[in-house]
Order: C-alpha cells, then sequence, then structure tokens
C-alpha cells in the first residue's frame, strides 16, 4: 500500500502534435526536443519536481516508445521514489474489455485507481505539451484559500489568438463565471494554460458522472469544466504571468527556441535555483574549431563547430563543418552540416545530414516569394544529399538523393 | 548467476605537492579536468564500461570534493543493491592513527570488504591518467596469460612526458617485466607504469597480509617492486593517447591536448563515453560579440568575449571585451569586462573583476586558487 500524499499530479502526455508533421511522425509531442537539450515534457516533470511534487503518472498513448526510454525510471528528475516517483500510464486491457484514452478525462478516469492508491487531497492535471517555468504550490496554496474545487491557471492573450484557448470571465477574487472552449467570439483574453489543480473527492466523482454521460467527449476543458461550472462548484482562476508557450506548429516551435536567444524573454534557464531537468547523453563539451564563427546562438554538449553559427540553437552531438554556414536554425540531437552548406531558417531534426554545398531553407528578407515563405523542415535520419537546394516553408521526410532539388518543392507543405 | 569480473579499487591520492593549489583541499582523483571531468572520471568510465560493477575509492584525506562528485554513483550506474560504488574513507584501527601509513594499511584495513567481493581479480588503479582504453581486454589477458600481475604500460618518447616519480619498466620479448625503477636516468624511450594493476584476489589477500604484518607500507615499493623478482608480472601496453598527470605543468598540457580533434575521438567516443557528474546545466549561450576559436566549452557558461585555445567549465561568465587565451576556467567562475587572461589555470568559483590582466606562460601557467577574487 502506497504512502498517502497531499498531492500528486497527472500529467497528460498522449497528444500526437499533428501540427507539428514530419517531427511528430515517430514520437509523441511531449516528446519532441526543444532548447538544446530539452525535450517539451522536462519542463512539466521539472516544474512538478520543483514544487515538491514526487509522485507524477505520465499518461500516455501516441507514440509511446520514445517517450517510455526518456522517463525511464525518473532519476534525472529526481522522481526514482520509493514511494511515489514516476510512473508511465498507457491504457491497459481490463477484465471487460480493453480501451483507448478517448479524452483527457476519460485519461484520468481510467486511472482512478492509480490515484486512489496516494489517497491524495488534491491533484494536479497537467499538460506535457508546454513550455514554461511555474511553481505550482503557490498555486495549490491559492486553490487551499478559496477552498477551491478546481484551480484553472490562466494568462492573458492578445484577443485575435484567443479562440484557439479555453476562455473564461472571472470576478474579482478570481471565481469563475463563464468558460468556453476555443469561442469562435471570445469574451475575454483569460485563456487557460491547461494546468488544473482539483481537490480529488471532488474531481473522482465527476469524472465518474461524465464517463456515464454517453454524449460526453471526456475532455477537460469541453465536458469537466463546463459541467462543474453548471453545477455551481467552485472554481478559480489563478493568473500567471511568467512565459508560456505551446509549441504546437513548427512556427511556434521555432520561435520558442528563438526565444531563448532573446535576452528580454523571461524563461530563466540559468536560475539554479529551478533547474530544468533532462536525460543526459554524457558527451564532452562542444568544441569550437579554428574557423568557427559563432554568435547569438545557444550550443550544447558534444559540438563540432567548425563553420559559422548564429542566431540558432544547437542541441547535442550536432556538427557543422568548415565552411557550413547556419543561420536561425534549430539542428536537433547529431545533426550534421557538411562544408560549405548553408542553412537558413531551418528545423534539421535528429540525426539529419546535410551533405556538401546544399542550401536549405532561406532568409525571408532575401525570399521571392515573402507569402510561400516559411521554415524548412528536415525530418529525423534523413540525408539530403551534397549540392541539393532546400526551398523555403518545404518539408523533407524522406532521403534526398543527388539532383532531386525541385522535388523538394513538391514535397513541402 | 551472472559473472562478477573483477573488483575495482581506486587509490585517487592526495599528496602530490607538484599540484599546487590545486589539491590544496582535494585528491588527485578530485581535479576539474577537460570542462567537466574530475581525474577519477577516466578510469572509473573505463571500470564501468569494463563491466566492473564493484568499485572501492580509498580516500586518505581531503576526501570532502570526492565525495561530493561521486555521490551515491548513479552517474556511472554504480548505485547498486550488490556492489556498486563504495567510499573507503580511513577509521582508527589498532594502531591508532586515522590517516593510512600507505596504501597496503589502507587494503589491510579493508581486507574484509576485498575478501566479501566474489570477483576473481582485483583492479587497482590511480586516478591520475587521462585515457580510454579496454579494461576488459587487460583482464582478459591477464586471466589467460597466468601471471600473478599485470601492469598497465605506454612507451614515452620525451623526457618531459616522463614526469618525476614515473615507474619504468623493463620488459623482454614476451612482456615479463623484468625490472621496475623509479625515475631512473633518460636512456631514451622507456615503457612506463599507468598505475594500473590487474592481481589475482587471493593472490592480493596474501600479500597485503605478510607485507603488513612486516610493516611494509608501499604498494610500489614494497609489492610492485618488492616482489618484482618473486612474481610473475607482465606488461599490457597501451598505444594510444595517455596523458599522466603529475604537476602543474602536465595538467595544462593534457587538457591543451583535448584540443585535438583525434584525441577526443579516442578519449570520448572510441571506447564509449567518459561518465561523471550529471549537473543538469542548460546549453551555452553565445553573445552577439561573443569570438570564439579552437576552444572547448562545457553546458551552462555565458560567453560574450574572446575565447582562443582554452578549456572553459561548465556555468563560466566571461564578459564583453574580456579576452580568454591559452587558459583553463573552471566551474563558476567569473571573467569580468575588458579582463585579460593569458596562460591561466583558474580554479572554481573566481572572479576575475573588469579590466585585469593576468599572463604566465606555457611552461609556468599562472594558477589562481579557488574562490579567489583578482
Amino acid at each position: 500500500m502506497a504512502y498517502k500524499k497531499e498531492w500528486i499530479a497527472m500529467l497528460l502526455a498522449g497528444g500526437q502534435g499533428s501540427r507539428l508533421f514530419a517531427l511528430t511522425k515517430n514520437l509523441a509531442k511531449p516528446a519532441v526536443p526543444y532548447g538544446g537539450k530539452y525535450r517539451i515534457i522536462d519542463f512539466t516533470l521539472s516544474n512538478c519536481v520543483n514544487s515538491g511534487i514526487d509522485t507524477v503518472g505520465v499518461l500516455t498513448q501516441y507514440q509511446p516508445l520514445e517517450l517510455n526510454e526518456y522517463i525511464g525510471n525518473g532519476q534525472p528528475w529526481d522522481l526514482n521514489r520509493m514511494n511515489g516517483g514516476v510512473h508511465i500510464l498507457p491504457p491497459y486491457q481490463k477484465s471487460s474489455g480493453s480501451d483507448w484514452y478517448t479524452g483527457t478525462a476519460n485519461a484520468i478516469y481510467q486511472n482512478i485507481n492509480f490515484v486512489d492508491r496516494y489517497q491524495p487531497d488534491y491533484v494536479a492535471v497537467l499538460s506535457g505539451d508546454h513550455i514554461y517555468r511555474m511553481d505550482y504550490s503557490k498555486m495549490l496554496r491559492f486553490h487551499k484559500e478559496k477552498n477551491a474545487d478546481c484551480t484553472i491557471a490562466v494568462l492573458e492573450v492578445p484577443r485575435d489568438e484567443a479562440s484557439r484557448f479555453g476562455i473564461m470571465t472571472a470576478d474579482e477574487t478570481g471565481r469563475i463565471l463563464e468558460f468556453e472552449e476555443k469561442p469562435r467570439e471570445p469574451k475575454s483574453t483569460l485563456a487557460s494554460m491547461g494546468v488544473y489543480i482539483f481537490t480529488w473527492e471532488k474531481l473522482r466523482k465527476q469524472l465518474v458522472e461524465d464517463e456515464a454521460e454517453r454524449l460526453s467527449s471526456h475532455d477537460f476543458g469541453k465536458d469537466i469544466i463546463p459541467s462543474m461550472l453548471a453545477e455551481g462548484a467552485g472554481l478559480y482562476a489563478y493568473r500567471f504571468d511568467g512565459y508560456w508557450k505551446d509549441a504546437g506548429t513548427i512556427d511556434s516551435l521555432w520561435e520558442a527556441n528563438m526565444d531563448l536567444l532573446n535576452p528580454n524573454v523571461p524563461l530563466a534557464l540559468y536560475d539554479p535555483g529551478w533547474k530544468i531537468y533532462a536525460r543526459n547523453p554524457a558527451l564532452p563539451p562542444h568544441h569550437l574549431g579554428p574557423n568557427a564563427v559563432v554568435s547569438d546562438s545557444m550550443i550544447s554538449e558534444g559540438c563540432e563547430i567548425d563553420g559559422e553559427v548564429d542566431f540558432s540553437v544547437l542541441f547535442a552531438g550536432v556538427t557543422v563543418e568548415a565552411g557550413a554556414s547556419v543561420h536561425g536554425s534549430v539542428l536537433m540531437p547529431n545533426a550534421v552540416v557538411r562544408a560549405g552548406a548553408v542553412v537558413e531558417y531551418s528545423i534539421v531534426a535528429e540525426g539529419a545530414a546535410i551533405g556538401e554545398s546544399c542550401r536549405i531553407g532561406e532568409r525571408p528578407e532575401e525570399s521571392q516569394n515573402r507569402d510561400a515563405w516559411g521554415i524548412t523542415v528536415i525530418s529525423s535520419g534523413v540525408t539530403v544529399a551534397g549540392g541539393t537546394a532546400v526551398p523555403a516553408g518545404a518539408m523533407v521526410s524522406a532521403d534526398l538523393p543527388a539532383n532531386a532539388g525541385q522535388d523538394a518543392a513538391e514535397d513541402g507543405i | 548467476m551472472r559473472e562478477n569480473k573483477a573488483l575495482g579499487i581506486i587509490l585517487p591520492g592526495g599528496d602530490n605537492e607538484q599540484m599546487g593549489v590545486l589539491i590544496e583541499k582535494r585528491t588527485v582523483g578530485s581535479i576539474p579536468f577537460g570542462g567537466r571531468y574530475r581525474m577519477i572520471d577516466f578510469i572509473l568510465s573505463g571500470m564501468v564500461h569494463a563491466g566492473i560493477w564493484d568499485v572501492g575509492v580509498i580516500t586518505r584525506n581531503k576526501y570532502e570534493s570526492l565525495m561530493d562528485h561521486l555521490g551515491n554513483g548513479s552517474d556511472w550506474d554504480l548505485a547498486r543493491k550488490n556492489g556498486g560504488l563504495t567510499l573507503l574513507p580511513p577509521f582508527l584501527h589498532q594502531s591508532g592513527s586515522g590517516a593510512f601509513r600507505g596504501e597496503i594499511e589502507s587494503l589491510a584495513t579493508y581486507q574484509g570488504y576485498i575478501r566479501k567481493c566474489e570477483a576473481a581479480y582485483v583492479v587497482l588503479a590511480n586516478a591520475d591518467i587521462v585515457t580510454s582504453f579496454d579494461l576488459d581486454a587487460v583482464i582478459e589477458r591477464h586471466a589467460q596469460s597466468g601471471a600473478d600481475l599485470t601492469i598497465v604500460a605506454n612507451t614515452v618518447r620525451s623526457r618531459e612526458d616522463l614526469g618525476e616519480r614515473a615507474l619504468v619498466l623493463t620488459a623482454d620479448g614476451d612482456d615479463h617485466i623484468t625490472d621496475i625503477a623509479i625515475s631512473p636516468k633518460w636512456q631514451g624511450p622507456c615503457l612506463r607504469s599507468l598505475g594500473v594493476v590487474v592481481i589475482e584476489k587471493n593472490l592480493l589477500l596474501r600479500q597485503i597480509e605478510d607485507l603488513y604484518s612486516h610493516s611494509r607500507f608501499s604498494l610500489i615499493q614494497d609489492l610492485i617492486q618488492g616482489r618484482c623478482g618473486d612474481l610473475d608480472m607482465r606488461v599490457y601496453r597501451l598505444d594510444g593517447y595517455c596523458a599522466r598527470v603529475q604537476n602543474i605543468v602536465s595538467y595544462y598540457k593534457a587538457n591543451m591536448d583535448l584540443l585535438n580533434r583525434e584525441v577526443r575521438e579516442e578519449l570520448f567516443r572510441q571506447y564509449g563515453p567518459v561518465l561523471t557528474r550529471v549537473r543538469d546545466e542548460p546549453p551555452v549561450k553565445y553573445g552577439l560579440e561573443a569570438n570564439i576559436s579552437n576552444s572547448l566549452v562545457a553546458d551552462g557558461c555565458i560567453i560574450e568575449g574572446t575565447v582562443e585555445h582554452s578549456v572553459i567549465f561548465r556555468g563560466v561568465k566571461i564578459a564583453k571585451g574580456a579576452v580568454v587565451r591559452n587558459s583553463i576556467v573552471m566551474r563558476g567562475t567569473e571573467i569580468g569586462p575588458n579582463a585579460s587572461l593569458s596562460y591561466g589555470i583558474v580554479d572554481r568559483n573566481c572572479l576575475i573583476q573588469e579590466r585585469r590582466t593576468l599572463a604566465g606562460f606555457e611552461t609556468y601557467p599562472v594558477v589562481i586558487g579557488k574562490n579567489s577574487v583578482v
């Protein structure tokens, strides 16, 4: 029998991240590399540990292999515990058949037994898809002060983006009066971050009721929150004003990486009191060779750089040969850029190789066709043969042999 | 049942006054090296890659930094239920003195620990070598040769590389060791011991008992040199990159060797990674005016100045206008705006303030002790 815990976290990591296309072909969105040495899920896991949560259930469903291996026993996050720790919770077979997780609420519902083992007073329901640093313990204090049934973390978003979020209106005490999931005409700019704290007793009851509801889509934003509001439960909005990013599209993933180079973006990775933990590849420090010219960039361990790197984020084990030039790009672990190649405004995924004298992507200011311009993506493991040109906005998901440059444009989306 | 290959025993040293302020508060094994490592990481990783999961680290004094570095061994995958990493500090016993008088006394004190381990062989090793090699092959060769003791050595081609207090071996064509001398007169290229020895466990225990009862405490003089004629000793030759760090100059040179691509390839990739303590630092951030060439830079640094031909450890800050050349800068040190450092070794958590200038020379690098403010 597990010991009682005051609170535990349930982390929704089943998202496919379909708008990341080729990058999430073989891995779930929370496992997408970000920020030179992290995976997106490291932020939520580290937030949990730094906030004092020592029991985390990670709900996986889509392409879980890489994520499962990455999380392992939780040691990098200090979540390898005798009591509690991190647990991967995939859908499983029950005495009466087996079910995929049909919605976010259903995923928690199917794991009620897991939560019950710890008899928690509170459960934090988090998304493994977002990049932010947040102290959930302050939010829990707020939840207790308000004697709330559910507290939702919110942030102000620009009005034209509001219809992508769960939008709510709240009174001056923070009590939520209305909630609408992705409204066409948003009534406010207070958006849900997908971070909830529930009083477990209340949530448990709600999940069981929702499961019996045949028309429900078993989703927190669409079903659980609206029905709690309708029942007059105490729902409160907890304001967060730090950096928060949903790197759900190619553009926003690229932007989120570039944000790290901006001194005005308040995602202080260098704060020793709130470290973001990650699994470590055990590589030597990176080496900048005699021809290297590096500025305004983040570079991780094990890289061998002898070319030009400017305004870019390089993950562990990347090679940039002499005479190659990388600008405005994200090079994921073990990517290789051969001599003379030029990579601009691109995301080169894990282990992809750019051959000699290739031209990948282009700068928006140099683009002939500004409307069609976009970030170029080279998928993981792809080899682009020497001399190939891949235009801006193209997405290359299979090897490009020599003289395939023109076809690459057609592969774009 | 899984086979336990060997017991590893590391002697991280601590009394090499040639290392100056670098070992004021630490053992040779815990001297920071190569941007993110400590000296002990090389031999410890070698043991782990050879499948040795029982490793004892004998400490004599100043072992706080070593304990801090090794922790419970989990970064080397040595946090185990059976075996794993064990720190063996001195404890008061019948002789009345807390500190060990020599390695033989340390080993005698821990005879129980050695006996309990079910391995057939023991690998005894110093922690002052920078090399990666296949230790498994050494144990294998030792087992097949029927030798009593195998010493790992490499050929040294210059007098400077030999260093002081080196153990020079003479061996015949069959690798039988016929003579062992400490720092003999230079007579051209010679075989130098790397301080890694394989010996059968029961033989080691018998030798320790015998030597200890005769008040002989030195591993090198009494066991290795003293029993050279009696025991069948063989040499195992390494021909790859090897450096032994025994003074400031050899320490400086070995760090600078890492700027050579072939050396990095051999040390960090060919025989598996060199494992070390994980510190969860973010990647290095280079500013708009950063200007870096031929340097090794570890995670967590923020670099806005000029760095050439240097080894920069984790979490170092180099401000705008600062110039660092031919230097080693350790973890957490800050080089202020427009400061200049050339041929320097700056220990941990130092502050070189604005516009300060420090310069040494290749054969005499200036060394700044831990926590100093210049």
